[in-house]
């Protein structure tokens, strides 16, 4: 006689139901700008949208946004390929060091960069200023992957380059650099999307951008309809950037055809070139480092043990932890449910919930955080100005940041140790508790260190968003600089680097570590 | 009495087709080997068998219980079914001791009773307790499994190519003291592997499973000795597929006349394991004088020495001197006779007709 010990689950044909639900809900939350962008457009009424969007003032930003990116991209690509290229695969002397100093401008803000080169030279203003400071500011996001990308190429592409006939620059150029094109078109990117979102940076410069002109519409007539246009016109320039490098990286593959392990890379020899491109190396860490640490340096200095008030100093290093821990614990909460799924169960459903989460991070925070003020105010106004929105913010921000590391660490660990768990009774909650969360630990840690880190450094929705009296180091500093009281704001500039220095180490190690060395 | 019972069981993956149609029934307390090429379906069955996968449709049912039927399902935590993977898949965070302790109830008094226990009885030093999984030989992290599996004291053991990562020589002693201790225990077993000769050895029962289809099952001398066709038969070790006529009970063909029962006469293949001939070395004087007498005799062409056991190719002697294609025979002669010298060929037992 057969029994059924237990009722027959019967199980859809889209699985793990909860665990979808769950991503599907933090997929419709990172919807929500975008359907703010959408919803306004739509209530402004086209008439009036068209006169505000149809405007010199829109032009003149237009101009400016496509002026910078047209000067910070090109030459951020050939400093960064220049330097990855020397560090990695030449015999240039203290290479490690050089490679080491191309990524530490990282753990210095972009607000913190531009205020040591105006504390430097007080007229630096406009494009000019502009695209040197972003250049110096965010070129380690293309020197990351190219370098290790350089680090990863099959050397016997470029013998059989040499072989075929061909000089060294035309190796580098034909048999080389196009193998460079995903990391580079994915570095562009991510500079792009920076210079779209950053604020601090421009206004210290004075350099008008969309993100600028949106919070200063904002903070003067808050919550007008001109600064939601302005985000809509912003949301499509993101849009547009994403476009354009989905055509320039091309669907080709650029993996290793054929088998056995690569060799190592051999080194070339710089002969002559040796010393302008140690001069080169040693020019760009004294203008991405040297200053800010300088300027940074004589403003402590200048203003001795008085600047150093430990009581407010104290409060808004220990707020900005609290924001950054509460911060990196949401996100990764929220992007648990979507890596676990695209690791373990993926599927057409899946990669569109997966595209969700991308895309909210590639959001300039100000477009964030004015989709989440009118909806507050709006809908729920009890959550305006309150740390829960705020948080919120953070989390959509750095959903991408999150999902990456989520992702790869549950990556690791084998699907049969799950199995197993369950075999010996676990639920499959449980199991993937006590077994993949357990054993992905060190890797979901350090992407919590990672968006925490963006955290401490944001500023655009943190100064929309935060609940009054809210003071972050970010906002102190930002506070003080604005009153140009350049000496009080050093101290809160040296925490945030030193907070910042740990993590970009990590990332510089991850960065050798995915190279396989 | 049947344990498990296995009906009509099919998974696809897309377009492939894992397992298809596959009925097996498993008695309780017996252990049973699956075999197979490599994506035969092997480990799919063993997964749908956990509870790890969904089949598409049939049924499977333990000890009166329903497990599955189609698409729905008791899901894997709740089957007590016990499974070994190929690599152990202990958890690299845990102690041997947490490993082996992970299914016991956290809070039960005799749990660290239990645990050596378990320890003893997969003869893992004690000492061993503290260590971690990477600190273990592969042998000992699959006595860790296995011990970790017995621990819940499953009905039914799923062990998926156990042995497959250790060297031969271990790899015999474990899956003796495996094979007596599941006995011991009095647990249904199912084993996956790629090695015949450690399926005929450890089974009661075999099953032969190819592109997701069930061959053949039956008890492993069955199936060693009357496999249903050529290909069968060379899966489970080396065979000597010769054309005959068949009747009477008698096949005749290249060895010379040989029991065969069987009920249909005519021409027909035979099947022959190489451990049925025997060589014995003769000199060459008048050969031809007793192959005239019905003897057979051959002429060793080749030997590939092996170890413990040889290939030898004979080619056989009819009156005309050197017959067709040579024959690959099994040995374990100590003292081989030299390339080109002369055997005489006896077989023993009977021939398997194909029908
Ligand atoms: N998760 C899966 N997705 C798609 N196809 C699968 C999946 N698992 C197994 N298959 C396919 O099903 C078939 C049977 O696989 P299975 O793992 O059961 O083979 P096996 O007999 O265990 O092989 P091996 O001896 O190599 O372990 C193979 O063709 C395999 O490619
Ligand atoms: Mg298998």
């Amino acid at each position: 006689m057969l029994q059924v010990p237990y009722p027959l689950v019967r199980r859809r044909v889209l699985p793990h139901v909860p665990v979808v639900a769950a991503a599907a809900i933090v997929s419709l939350i990172s919807l929500l700008p975008v359907g703010f962008v959408v919803w306004i457009a739509i209530q402004t009424g086209s008439e009036t949208a068209s006169a505000l969007i149809f405007r010199p003032r829109v032009g003149e930003l237009l101009i400016n946004t496509f002026l910078l990116l047209a000067f910070t991209i090109p030459l951020s690509i050939a400093l960064s390929v220049t330097l990855a290229w020397l560090t990695e695969r030449t015999d240039l002397a203290g290479a490690r060091l050089w490679a080491w100093l191309a990524v530490a401008p990282l753990a210095v803000p972009a607000f913190v960069h531009s205020y040591a080169w105006v504390s430097l030279l007080p007229g630096l203003h406009g494009l000019f200023g502009g695209v040197l400071v972003s250049t110096l500011a965010y070129f380690p996001f293309l020197y990351l992957p190219v370098s290790a990308q350089l680090r990863r190429l099959d050397p016997a592409i470029e013998d059989a380059a040499a072989s075929l006939g061909h000089g060294p620059w035309r190796v580098f150029f034909h048999a080389v650099l196009p193998q460079l094109r995903l990391a580079i078109c994915g570095g562009s990117l991510l500079i792009g999307l920076h210079l779209l979102a950053e604020y601090g940076l421009y206004v210290m410069i004075r350099f008008d951008t969309f993100t600028t002109a949106i919070v200063d519409q904002f903070q003067s007539a808050f919550n007008g309809p001109a600064a939601n246009m302005l985000g809509g016109v912003l949301v499509i320039c993101c849009f547009a950037l994403l476009g354009l490098e989905a055509l320039a990286r091309g669907n080709e593959r650029y993996a290793r055809v054929g088998s056995g392990a690569p060799r190592l890379p051999v080194q070339q020899r710089l002969g002559w070139l040796a010393l302008p491109a140690l001069a080169l190396c040693a020019f760009t860490a004294l203008l991405a480092l040297g200053v800010p640490f300088v300027t940074l340096g004589r403003w402590l200095i200048l203003g001795g043990s008085e600047v150093w008030r430990l009581g407010p100093l104290g409060a808004a290093f220990g707020q900005t932890i609290v924001y950054a821990l509460a911060g990196a614990a949401l996100t990764t909460l929220m992007t648990v449910p979507m890596a676990w799924l695209s690791v373990r169960a993926p599927g057409r459903v899946q990669r569109i919930m997966e595209a969700c989460h991308y895309y909210v991070g590639s959001l300039p925070g100000v477009v964030v955080a004015l989709a989440l003020v009118t909806i507050t105010v709006r809908v729920a106004l009890p959550l305006y100005q309150t740390m829960a929105t705020l948080l919120l913010a953070y989390a959509l921000l750095f959903l991408p940041r999150s999902l990456v590391g989520l992702r790869a660490s549950i990556a690791q660990v084998p699907v049969e140790l799950e199995q197993a768990a369950m075999a010996l009774g676990r639920t499959p909650l449980r199991a993937v508790l006590q077994i993949t969360m357990r054993l992905a630990a060190p890797g979901v840690a350090a992407s919590m260190a990672l968006v925490g880190l963006g955290i401490t450094n944001e500023l655009t929705a943190t100064l929309m968003l935060a609940p009054n009296g809210t003071r972050t180091l970010a906002t102190e500093f930002w506070a003080l600089t604005s009153e140009i009281d350049y000496v009080s704001a050093a101290p809160y500039a040296l925490l945030m680097v030193l907070m910042s220095l740990p993590v970009t180490l990590l990332l510089y190690t991850q960065s050798k570590r995915m190279a396989g060395r | 009495m049947t344990f498990l019972s296995v009906q009509a069981l099919s998974k696809r993956y897309g377009k492939v087709s894992a397992l298809d149609d596959v009925s097996i029934e498993v008695p309780a307390g017996s252990r049973t080997a699956i075999v197979g090429p490599s994506g035969s379906g092997k480990t799919t069955l063993l997964r749908l068998i956990a509870g790890f996968e969904v089949p598409d449709s049939g049924r499977l049912a333990l000890d009166g219980d329903l497990l599955a039927e189609g698409r729905a399902g008791v899901p894997a935590h709740r089957r007590s079914i016990g499974i070994v993977a190929q690599d152990g898949a202990l958890f690299p965070h845990l102690t041997v001791a947490d490993n082996i302790g992970f299914g016991l109830e956290r809070k039960a008094p005799d749990r660290d009773q239990r645990i050596l226990a378990l320890m003893d009885m997969v003869e893992l030093a004690r000492t061993m307790r503290e260590r971690r999984p990477h600190q273990l030989s592969g042998g000992q992290q699959q006595r860790v499994a296995l011990a970790r599996a017995l621990a819940r004291q499953p009905k039914l053991m799923l062990l998926d190519e156990p042995f497959s990562a250790l060297d031969a020589g271990l790899r015999e002693g474990i899956r003796a003291s495996v094979a007596e201790l599941l006995q011991a225990e009095g647990v249904t077993a199912m084993l996956v592997t790629h090695d015949q000769a450690e399926a005929l050895s450890f089974a009661d029962q075999v099953a032969i499973l190819r592109d997701g289809k069930l061959l053949q099952v039956g008890p492993p001398r069955e199936l060693y000795m009357s496999p249903r066709d050529p290909g069968t038969a060379a899966f489970l070790g080396d065979a000597i597929i010769l054309s005959a006529n068949v009747s009477g009970g008698w096949a005749d063909c290249a060895l010379g006349r040989i029991a065969a029962p069987t009920a249909c006469d005519g021409v027909a293949k035979v099947m022959l394991r190489p451990e049925q001939v025997t060589l014995s070395p003769v000199s060459s004087d008048g050969l031809e004088h007793r192959l005239a007498n019905g003897s057979r005799y051959g002429r060793i062409v080749r030997i590939d020495f092996g170890g413990a056991s040889s290939s030898i190719a004979v080619s056989l002697l009819d009156e005309r001197g050197d017959h067709e294609g040579p024959l690959l025979i099994k040995t374990t002669h100590v003292d081989l006779p030299p390339v080109g010298s002369h055997v005489q060929i006896k077989v023993l037992g009977q021939a398997h007709v194909f029908k």
